[in-house]
C-alpha cells in the first residue's frame, strides 16, 4: 500500500479532489445531536433524498434505492419490493457508490497519441471523438468491407443499441459474453429439454450443485432461495474440486475434476438398476430411455469410483437420497460453465438425471414459465441486409451454437492465426474486456495488436480500452436512464434504472455514443437507411413504447422505481400430463438428442477419462462475491479493500512436497504463459489442482489501484473450447507451482 | 424506549460472507480505508475423517454490559444506554486508545479522520430514527437480525425461542455480551473474546478520575490540566449515576 488513498482518504476526499464544490461540507465531520438523560454528543445520520433504480454492479439487476445529500451519493441500499432481490444489496452493489467517484474513471474522450498500450492519450471533444471514429469506420468499410469490423460487446439493457448500429453496417461479425460464460449450458440445456429452466430451491429436499457457486456469484434469486431451502431442511450436495462458500452450506464431495459425467452418469445407472426411476415420468415425458438405459448398463458406482474417487458406496447413497427427496430435487444447471471441452455434453446428463427422477413441473423441483411481465417492444426500421458470412467459419463448425453470439476463442484464434475468410481490420468494443477475459491472453493481445482500429466504450480504462485508439466515455450506470427490465421470477415486476446523480466530467449515456457517431458516420458513407433514421428516438421514448399496455407510466414508474405484477400461485401439471410439449425434436426431454445425432455429435453423452500431466496440478478459476465481473470491479476502492489481491490455492501436502509456505510469492507456469503470485495453503482444494480467483493481475495502467496485484489466471490458460458451443474451456490447463 | 434491550443475531448458518454488511457500515460511517467497525471472519475445523468444515462469522462490537472499554475510559466518553447499546461521546473522547487496548473483541480504533474512537454503534442515529443498522438493512441472506429482546413480540425474541444461540464467551473471559450466534458455529481464537490486560495508564487514570474507586487523585493533578480533570471528573460521575440508575 503506502500511498495516501490506499489507507487513508476517504469517499468526501475523492470527492473534494474531483468534483470540486461543497468539499468543505463534504469534508467536515457530521453535525452532533444531544439526547438522553446525560446529554451525549453522538453522530447524526441524514436520510437524504430517496431514489429508487436498478443496479448494474453484475447481471442479476436488483431493486436498489440509493440515498443522495447535497447531490453526493452517500448510500446505496436495497428495494424490499424487488421479488428477485427483496431488499438485499451486496458489497458489489453499495460499492457502485465508487464507480462513479472512482478517481481512474475515463471522464472525457480520449485519443491515443502514443503506442498502442503504452498510454499516451490526449483528451479529445466529442465532435472531434466522432469524426474519429466515423473516419476510421468509414475508411475500413470502403476498402475492406462493413464485415471486416469486429462487434463486442457484453450482455445488458443498453447493449441492443450498440448492436443495431452493427447491423446496420452491416457486420455479421458479432462477439458477444456467452461464449465466455454460460454457452456449454444453454446448448445442453436447448437440446435436452428446449430451454433452462427455472429451480425451486427455497422448496427443494435435496440439491445438487456441480461447481455452481451461488454463495459467491450471485443469481437471483438462487443465491437466497437455496440459503431458505437449507433452513427448511434441504441436503445440499457440492461437488467442486475446491470448497466454495457454496459448498461450506452443505456436503462438499471434492471430485477428481473433469470427471463429473462419471458421477452423472452413474447415478443415473444406480436409479435404473435399482428401479428408484420415476417410471410414469419417463413413460409420458422422456426420449429415448431404452437407448440410455443400455448406455449406462456398465457405468457402475465402482467404475465411477475409479474415475472421480468418490466412493461407490457415497454415489449409491446419493442415488438413493435424491430418489427419496425426489420430486422435490433441484441438480443444479450452473451459470458460468466454461469448464471443459466436453461441457456442452456434461451440462446434458444434469436434465436426464432430473428427468430419470421426475424432477420437473412440480415444487422444488425445475419449471418452466415464471411469472413475467409483457413489455411493448420498440419498433426499429428494419430492412433485409445482405451480410456476409462471418468471418470465422463459425456457423460450420458450431452448428447447434448462438451465432449471433460468436465464440471468442475461435474468433480470435482465426485472426491471430490468419485461418479467417476474410480480413477483419476493425474492432468496436462496448462495455467488454476480453483482453483480461479470453484465456491465452497473451495470444489475445496479438488479435489487438493487429487490428487497424481500435475503439473502447467503458467506464474504465480496463485492459481492452488500453489497447484501443480511441477511450469513450460512457456514464455509469447511476447516471444514466436505461431501457426498462422485466425479468421472470416470484413475481412479475418492471423496473427501472434512472439517474440518481449528474456524470462526472463529458461521460454520455451509450444512446447518446451511439446517436454521435451514426450521425459522423452518414457524413461519410451512403447506408441502406441513413445511421440517424435508425436511432431518431429518445430513451423516453423508448421507455414509452415498452410500457405500452401496462397499468404505469414512466413519470410514475421513475418515483417509484419499480411496478409490480399481480401475485400469481404458480401451477404445476401441465407438462407431467404431457399438455404441454418440449420445445426439442420430440417435443420431449430427450435422453437421446435428436439434434446433436442431426449435427454428427454424440446423441447420449459419452465420457472420455481425462489425461493429467505428471507432476503438474489442473489449474480452475473462478470467482468471489466481493467482484464477480469485470466491470472495474478490481479497481473499484471499496472492492479492492475487502480483497486487494488473488492467490494461487495448494493443498497443504503439496506445499509441504514444494517447500511452499503460506503468502509466500510462487511461480506458476504453464505453456503459454507464467506469473508471480502469493501462495494460499488450505485444506479447501484437492491436491490435484490449484485454483486462481479470476479478475485480477490487471495489466492496464490506467487502472492504478488494481494494475499488478495478484495474478492473472487467463495469462496462463491455454486455448481451448467446447467441441459444440465453443465455450472457452478454462479448466483444461495444466500447471506448474514452482517454488522461487 | 426505556424498556428496549437491543441485541442482534448472527444466523451463520445464512451468512455467505458476501461483506455487504461491511461495505454497508463503510458507506453509512464513512469509515476510513483500513479500518472496519465490522467483519465478517472464516473458521475451519477438521473433522476425524478429514474433511474441513468451514463457518462465516459476522462480527462487531458485541454491546457488553459488563464492557472493559467503558470501566477503562478514563473520560467517561464510553457509556452504555439502558437499552445496552454502547456508545462513544464524540466531545469527550480524548482518542486515548484506552479502551481499543481492553476490548476482548478488537472491535474499537482510533479514526484517523477525527482522531476519536470508532466503533460500531448499532447504527445508534438509524435505530433512533426507527430504521434497522445499515448492516442488517442490506444484508441478502437474513443473516443479521437486529432487535428488542423485552418485545416478546419481536422477530429476536421469537427466533431466540425457535433456534439455538451461543455467545462469543470463554470460561475466562465473558464481559455480557449482546450478540448472539448460531448454535453450530463453530468458534475458534480468531473470533472467542481474548484475555486483555489494561495498561497500567489505563488502569492508573481510570482508578484515579473514576468517582467510585476514586484513590491518590490529587497526585495526578500534575498530569492533566485542572480545567480539563474537572471536567473529565464530572463526567465520570455523571455516567457513573447514570449507569446506576437501573
Amino acid at each position: 500500500m503506502g500511498t495516501e488513498r490506499d489507507t487513508g482518504v476517504t469517499r468526501r476526499g475523492f470527492l473534494g479532489l474531483t468534483a470540486g464544490t461543497a468539499a468543505g461540507v463534504a469534508l467536515g465531520m457530521r453535525s452532533f445531536k444531544a439526547h438522553a438523560a446525560v446529554p451525549h454528543t453522538e453522530e447524526t445520520w441524514e436520510g437524504g433524498t430517496v431514489i429508487p433504480s436498478t443496479c448494474n454492479m453484475c447481471v442479476n439487476r436488483c431493486g436498489i434505492r440509493c440515498r443522495v445529500v447535497n447531490g453526493v451519493l452517500e448510500k446505496i441500499d436495497g428495494d424490499i419490493r424487488n421479488p428477485r432481490s427483496r431488499g438485499g444489496t451486496c458489497a458489489k452493489g453499495q460499492a457502485g457508490i465508487m464507480s462513479v467517484y472512482d478517481p481512474d474513471r475515463v471522464k472525457h474522450p480520449m485519443i491515443r497519441v502514443g503506442k498502442r498500450g503504452e498510454g499516451k492519450w490526449r483528451r479529445a471533444s466529442w465532435d472531434e471523438a466522432f469524426e474519429y471514429v466515423a473516419d476510421n469506420l468509414a475508411r475500413i468499410i470502403k476498402q475492406h468491407g462493413p464485415e471486416s469490423l469486429l462487434w463486442s460487446s457484453t450482455t445488458d439493457l443498453t447493449e441492443q443499441f450498440f448492436v443495431r448500429l452493427g447491423i446496420h453496417l452491416p457486420t455479421p461479425n458479432f462477439a458477444r459474453h456467452a461464449t465466455l460464460c454460460l454457452a456449454s449450458r444453454n446448448v445442453g440445456y436447448f437440446a435436452t429439454m428446449g430451454g433452462v429452466p427455472d429451480s425451486d430451491l427455497a422448496n427443494a429436499k435435496y440439491i445438487l450443485m456441480f461447481g455452481a457457486n451461488r454463495t459467491e456469484s450471485f443469481q437471483l434469486p438462487d443465491n437466497w432461495t437455496m440459503i431458505e431451502g437449507i433452513k427448511n431442511g434441504a441436503k445440499l450436495t457440492v461437488v467442486d474440486p475446491r470448497m466454495t462458500y457454496t459448498a461450506a452450506k452443505g456436503e462438499w464431495i471434492p471430485i477428481r475434476p473433469r470427471t463429473d459425467m462419471a458421477l452423472t452418469l452413474a447415478l443415473m445407472h444406480v436409479l435404473i438398476k435399482e428401479e428408484l426411476y420415476d417410471k410414469e415420468f419417463v413413460a409420458t415425458n422422456t426420449h429415448g430411455f431404452d437407448e440410455l438405459k443400455a448406455h449406462v448398463a456398465n457405468l457402475t458406482p465402482e467404475w465411477a469410483a475409479q474415475e472421480t474417487e468418490i466412493p461407490a458406496e457415497k454415489i449409491v447413497a446419493m442415488a438413493r437420497e435424491m430418489a427419496a427427496a425426489a420430486p422435490a430435487v433441484v441438480v443444479y444447471p450452473g451459470r458460468r460453465t466454461s469448464w471443459y471441452t466436453n461441457d456442452s455434453q456434461f451440462r446434458r446428463t444434469l436434465p436426464m438425471l432430473m428427468a430419470l427422477l421426475g424432477a420437473f413441473d412440480a415444487p422444488g423441483s425445475h419449471s418452466f414459465g415464471s411469472p413475467k411481465a409483457r413489455l411493448g417492444s420498440f419498433e426499429w426500421e428494419i430492412e433485409p441486409f445482405d451480410v456476409a458470412e462471418r468471418f470465422d467459419h463459425f456457423e460450420t463448425r458450431y452448428p447447434l451454437a448462438n451465432h449471433e453470439d460468436g465464440g471468442y476463442v475461435s474468433l480470435r484464434d482465426a485472426i491471430v492465426d490468419g485461418t479467417t475468410a476474410y480480413p477483419v481490420k476493425g474492432w468496436m468494443i462496448y462495455k467488454q474486456n476480453p483482453l483480461a477475459a479470453v484465456l491465452d491472453g497473451k495470444k489475445s493481445l496479438k488479435m489487438a495488436q493487429q487490428m487497424d482500429f481500435i475503439c473502447a466504450i467503458d467506464v474504465q480504462p480496463s485492459e481492452t480500452a488500453w489497447m484501443a485508439d480511441i477511450i469513450l466515455p460512457e456514464t455509469t450506470y447511476l447516471e444514466r436512464l436505461d431501457p426498462l427490465w422485466a425479468p421472470s421470477g416470484p413475481r412479475a415486476y418492471v423496473g427501472i434504472r434512472q439517474p440518481v446523480v449528474p456524470p462526472q466530467g463529458e461521460a454520455k449515456p451509450i444512446l447518446d455514443i451511439i446517436k454521435g457517431v451514426a450521425k459522423a458516420l452518414d457524413a461519410k458513407h451512403e447506408f441502406e437507411t441513413p445511421l440517424s433514421q435508425v436511432f431518431n428516438f429518445s430513451m423516453e421514448e423508448f421507455i414509452d413504447a415498452q410500457l405500452k399496455g401496462l397499468p404505469i407510466d414512466r413519470q410514475t414508474l421513475m418515483q417509484e422505481g419499480i411496478w409490480l405484477g399481480p401475485e400469481e400461485k404458480k401451477s404445476y401439471g401441465a407438462y407431467r400430463s404431457g399438455k404441454k410439449q418440449f420445445n426439442t425434436p420430440s417435443g420431449k426431454i430427450e435422453f437421446v438428442s435428436e439434434r446433436f445425432r442431426r449435427n454428427k455429435f454424440p446423441a447420449l453423452p459419452e465420457y472420455e477419462t481425462p489425461q493429467e500431466v505428471p507432476g503438474q496440478q489442473r489449474l480452475v478459476s473462478g470467482r468471489h462475491a466481493w467482484f464477480t465481473h469485470q466491470r472495474g470491479h478490481a479497481n473499484n476502492l471499496w472492492l479492492h479493500e475487502l480483497y486487494p489481491e488473488n492467490e494461487v490455492w495448494i493443498h497443504p501436502e503439496l506445499a509441504r512436497q514444494k517447500g511452499i509456505s503460506e503468502g509466500e510469492e510462487v511461480l506458476v507456469r504453464s505453456s503459454v504463459g507464467e506469473i508471480k503470485i502469493k501462495a494460499k495453503v488450505t485444506p479447501r482444494i484437492r491436491k490435484d489442482t490449484v485454483f486462481i480467483c479470476h479478475g485480477f493481475g490487471g495489466n492496464s495502467a490506467g487502472q492504478t489501484t488494481a494494475q499488478g496485484k495478484g495474478g492473472a489466471d487467463f495469462m496462463l490458460m491455454e486455448s481451448a473450447g467446447d467441441e459444440i458451443s465453443d465455450n472457452q474451456a478454462t479448466h483444461e490447463t495444466f500447471v506448474e507451482v514452482v517454488k522461487v | 424506549m426505556a424498556n428496549q434491550k437491543l441485541v442482534m443475531l448472527a444466523d451463520t448458518e445464512r451468512c455467505v460472507n458476501c461483506k455487504g454488511c461491511e461495505v454497508a457500515c463503510r458507506a453509512e460511517w464513512n469509515t476510513p480505508l483500513g479500518f472496519n467497525r465490522n467483519w465478517v471472519i472464516e473458521t475451519i475445523s477438521i473433522s476425524d475423517d478429514g474433511v474441513p468444515h468451514m463457518y462465516l462469522i459476522s462480527g462487531r462490537c458485541q454491546h457488553c454490559d459488563d464492557a472493559p472499554c467503558v470501566t477503562n475510559c478514563p473520560s467517561g466518553a464510553s457509556y452504555q444506554r439502558d437499552d445496552g447499546v454502547v456508545l462513544v461521546d464524540r466531545e469527550f473522547c480524548s482518542g486515548c486508545e484506552m479502551c481499543v487496548q481492553v476490548c476482548p473483541y478488537d472491535a474499537r480504533f482510533k479514526n484517523p479522520l477525527d482522531d476519536k474512537i470508532s466503533k460500531c454503534t448499532f447504527c445508534q442515529p438509524r435505530i433512533d430514527a426507527g430504521e434497522q443498522p445499515a448492516c442488517v438493512e442490506v444484508c441478502f441472506n437474513r443473516a443479521l437480525i437486529f432487535g428488542d429482546i423485552n418485545d416478546p413480540n419481536s422477530e429476536v425474541s421469537q427466533l431466540l425461542k425457535q433456534e439455538k444461540w451461543k455467545k462469543l464467551v470463554t470460561d475466562k473471559v465473558d464481559t455480557k455480551p449482546n450478540h448472539y450466534y448460531s448454535e453450530s458455529t463453530y468458534l475458534d481464537a480468531s473470533v472467542l473474546p481474548q484475555e486483555k490486560e489494561p495498561t497500567i495508564e489505563a488502569e492508573v487514570i481510570s482508578k484515579v478520575v473514576n468517582p467510585v474507586v476514586s484513590v491518590g487523585f490529587s497526585g495526578m493533578l500534575g498530569l492533566f490540566g485542572a480545567a480539563g480533570i474537572m471536567k473529565i471528573i464530572k463526567r465520570r460521575e455523571e455516567v457513573s449515576n447514570d449507569s446506576h440508575s437501573e
